[in-house]
Order: C-alpha cells, then sequence, then structure tokens
C-alpha cells in the first residue's frame, strides 16, 4: 500500500505551471463544456488543437499524457466499436442484423475524440498544478456560494485534512497488519469468506485509531485558535496576472471561433 | 468538547481521506474492473450518516478534481463528464438515500446490519441508474446495450461490496461507541 502513487503534481516552469490555479480550472471548465458543444469536424478540429496546444505548452513529457490514458483505452475502443451501429446515412458494410453507416463512423470518431481531449486537458491541470494551490484555488472559486450559506474555507480546510489523512491512514494500515500478522493472522489463506473475515481485525482498530487521531487533531486546532473561516488570514494568497487576463481573452476568442464553426457549416452528428 | 464543530470537520475529512485510498484500488477480474469507491461511499454514508456523510462525499468529490482517485487512475472534471461520470457523482445521492435508511431505530446488533445491508443495496441501485443515465446520454446505446456494458457484469462483486459495508459499518459504530468517539 505504501508504493500507492499519490497525486500526478510534475514541478516546472512552464507557462500553464505558472497559471493561476483558478483560471486553469475556469478554463478547463468552459473546455468542457466547449467539447461537448462540437457538432462538425471544423469546430472539432479547433477542440484538439485546443487539447494540443495544452499538452504542449504545459512542457509535460507526451508520455506521460499516454500513461494516463492507458486505463482507459478498453472503454475507448468498446465505446467506438458499438458506437459504428447506431446512426443513420448512407451503409458502407453489412455484418448480419448490423450495419456500419456514415452516421455511425462520424458518431464513433466524435465520441473517441471527445473522450481523449476531455483526458489530455484534465491531465494538464493536474500535471501543473499542486494539490494545495488546487485547494486554495477551488476555495476562492467556491466563495460566490457563502451567499448560499455553504462554508467554503471549512470545505477547503477538510479537502486540505483529508490529502494529508491519506499517507497517514496508509502506513497506519501496514502497521495493523504487521501487528495482527505478528499474533498469527492469516489473510492469504482460505477462501473469499476466510479472507473477509481476516479483514475485521484490520479495519476497526485501523478506523477506532483513525477516529483517535482525528480528536487530537480537532484538539490540537482549538489549542492554536482555530475556529472557523471568520477572521482567517492566509499565509499565501492567489493573484492574477497578465498572462491569466491573456489566457481568458486567448480562451474567448476560440469560442467564437468554435461557435462560427457549428452555426455555419452545419452538422455531421446529433 | 469531543462533539464540537472541529472535531465533526476533522471527522469528515478523515472519512473522505478513506474515500480516496478505497477508491484508489482497483481489483481487474478479467475485463471488470472492480473499484472499492462504492463501497467506501456506503459505508462512510452507515457510519457517518446523511448529513456528515454527504460533506465527505462532497469533499472526496472535490478532491477527485485533481487527484487520481477513479478507477484505473482517472482524474479530473472529465472524470464527471465522461460516459462512466455519472456512477460517480451519483455518490452525492447514494450517501444521503443510504444514510437515512441507516437511521431507521433497531432493536438489537442483527437488525441493525440487515438494515445496513438493505441500505446498502439501495445505494448501489441508485448508482447504477444515474451511471446508466448517463451512459447512455453521452454515448447513444439503448437501454439494453447500456445495462450490458455497466451494470451487469458488476453485479455480483457489488452485491459482495454491500455485504461486506453493511457488515462492518455497524461494528465500527459499536466500537466507536465504546470508545467514546461517537454518540
Amino acid at each position: 500500500m505504501r508504493d500507492v502513487v499519490f497525486g500526478q503534481y510534475i514541478p516546472g516552469k512552464s507557462i500553464v505551471h505558472k497559471l493561476d490555479p483558478r483560471t486553469k480550472l475556469i478554463l478547463l471548465v468552459c473546455y468542457i463544456v466547449l467539447i461537448f458543444c462540437t457538432f462538425n469536424f471544423y469546430a472539432l478540429g479547433v477542440t484538439i488543437a485546443l487539447a494540443i496546444a495544452f499538452m504542449l505548452l504545459s512542457r509535460v513529457p507526451v508520455k506521460q499524457y499516454l500513461k494516463s490514458m492507458k486505463m482507459m483505452i478498453v472503454i475507448i475502443i468498446i465505446t467506438s466499436v458499438f458506437n459504428l451501429f447506431y446512426g443513420g446515412g448512407k451503409t458502407y458494410l453489412t455484418i448480419g442484423p448490423l450495419s456500419i453507416t456514415e452516421g455511425g463512423i462520424n458518431n464513433s470518431i466524435f465520441i473517441v475524440t471527445r473522450i481523449v481531449c476531455l483526458l489530455i486537458a484534465s491531465a494538464s491541470l493536474t500535471f501543473t498544478t499542486s494539490p494545495t494551490d488546487l485547494t486554495a484555488g477551488i476555495e476562492m472559486l467556491m466563495k460566490p456560494l457563502k451567499v448560499l450559506h455553504v462554508k467554503t474555507h471549512e470545505i477547503a480546510m477538510m479537502m486540505s485534512i483529508a490529502l494529508r489523512f491519506v499517507p497517514t491512514l496508509l502506513e497506519e494500515t501496514d502497521k495493523i497488519m504487521l501487528a495482527q500478522k505478528s499474533r498469527g493472522a492469516n489473510m492469504d489463506e482460505g477462501n473469499i469468506i476466510k479472507r473477509a473475515k481476516a479483514l475485521i481485525p484490520i479495519f476497526i482498530p485501523l478506523f477506532v485509531s483513525a477516529f483517535r487521531r482525528a480528536f487530537d487533531l480537532a484538539m490540537a486546532m482549538e489549542c492554536r485558535c482555530y475556529n472557523g473561516g471568520n477572521g482567517r488570514t492566509k499565509l499565501n494568497t492567489l493573484k492574477l496576472s497578465k498572462r491569466d487576463y491573456f489566457s481568458y481573452i486567448t480562451f474567448l476568442l476560440l469560442i467564437g471561433v468554435i461557435v462560427v464553426c457549428n452555426i455555419f457549416l452545419g452538422s455531421v452528428v446529433r | 468538547m469531543k462533539n464540537n464543530k472541529i472535531f465533526d470537520m476533522v471527522v469528515c475529512a478523515l472519512f473522505a481521506a478513506i474515500c480516496c485510498i478505497f477508491s484508489i484500488i482497483t481489483i481487474p477480474i478479467g475485463m471488470v474492473p472492480v473499484s472499492l469507491g462504492i463501497l467506501a461511499v456506503v459505508f462512510t454514508a452507515v457510519v457517518l450518516g446523511p448529513v456528515k456523510g454527504l460533506i465527505s462525499v462532497v469533499v472526496y468529490l472535490l478532491l477527485g478534481l485533481f487527484l487520481p482517485l477513479f478507477s484505473g487512475g482517472q482524474t479530473g472534471l472529465s472524470t464527471y463528464a465522461n460516459i462512466t461520470g455519472g456512477y460517480v457523482w451519483s455518490y452525492l445521492i447514494v450517501v444521503v438515500v443510504v444514510g437515512l435508511i441507516c437511521k431507521i431505530p433497531t432493536k438489537n446488533k442483527a437488525l441493525e446490519i440487515i438494515v445496513s445491508i438493505l441500505a446498502c443495496a439501495v445505494g448501489v441501485v441508485i448508482c447504477y441508474a444515474c451511471g446508466t443515465i448517463q451512459f447512455m446520454a453521452i454515448t447513444k446505446y439503448d437501454l439494453n446495450a447500456s445495462l450490458a456494458a455497466c451494470v451487469i457484469p458488476f453485479l455480483p462483486f457489488d452485491a459482495i461490496k454491500c455485504v461486506i459495508a453493511g457488515v462492518v459499518g455497524p461494528l465500527l459504530k459499536i466500537a466507536l461507541r465504546k470508545s467514546g468517539y461517537m454518540k
């Protein structure tokens, strides 16, 4: 369990690394909406160009992106194959009750391209922004929700604490497993039911000790005069720079291009 | 002191971390990648109840925006917008429903466990429904094709998860009450 690689942040100094995390989050959300609003090959081309730009500007090796897509390949293949058989238009090939049509081919191309572009765009975000920065960015983006009485600071605090708890829980799991093994517990033998039963002396003490840690942490925070978001200041503050404004403008222009493509050049998928 | 606001906040963060850890674990059995994410979510609902459980899952899903938490290491906003994203954001509904069902008073330990298992089963069904709807919307499959691809292969494994979460959850609550961390 200790070998689990948590987080995908790759330190660097590229243009994308230096952008404010709020900018990256906003642009990513816009891009996702954009992907599902492309209906012809010209708009799709612009979308693909954008994804490639994200990838190259981040200066993260392409190999890294391919690795993050590896697990999705099976789903992509299955989905694209099935989509070949749905859709209208000219029929190219008939296999028994199924037929490959122009509409089906178009659907497949669009589905696969959309999924791949999604993965590239979100990977470029996670590769270039540290979890701490992202937590801070999300907290600031959630500020409008305060009008709805959502406690944005507390949510961000819980995210930070959760991030810190993960390695702690993994360590604790290791210790408890070793301790139970030294008492004669067998976790690798027997049928499924026996193995499941063997996990109970692992999980119960793990969670109880985790609660003890939670209690200790809450006590320590209270002793340090933490009492919620009101009146809090920040050690590190986020500031927008010229790069961020430039990114917004560029993205707006590209959105305009895609919208124009959709309106004037017709649709090939529904 | 043990019931104060900061402790509740830390406990929610703790269970969000637990969900993160369970989600990372994927057991590939043949072509079916069995993830433990739903197990962690229904377990959180059983132990924390609907309100704190919902907060935990919100934190967990927010972390999923930038951590490789979902099956096969998927990460980012694209996970929620992808063909399998419906199974993920449905956790919000699952945790509330399961938590509410587990609030039903029971007279003894065995009955409490049975209620928990049934609640987890309801949660999994809701997850399937939301996930399949989104899958159909994005891929244009019909209902039968979607079910064949996304639900039927996972049924036996999810049944096992329901039993595990339904049994361990109440046991943990009992242990926590003895330790004084839960009322």
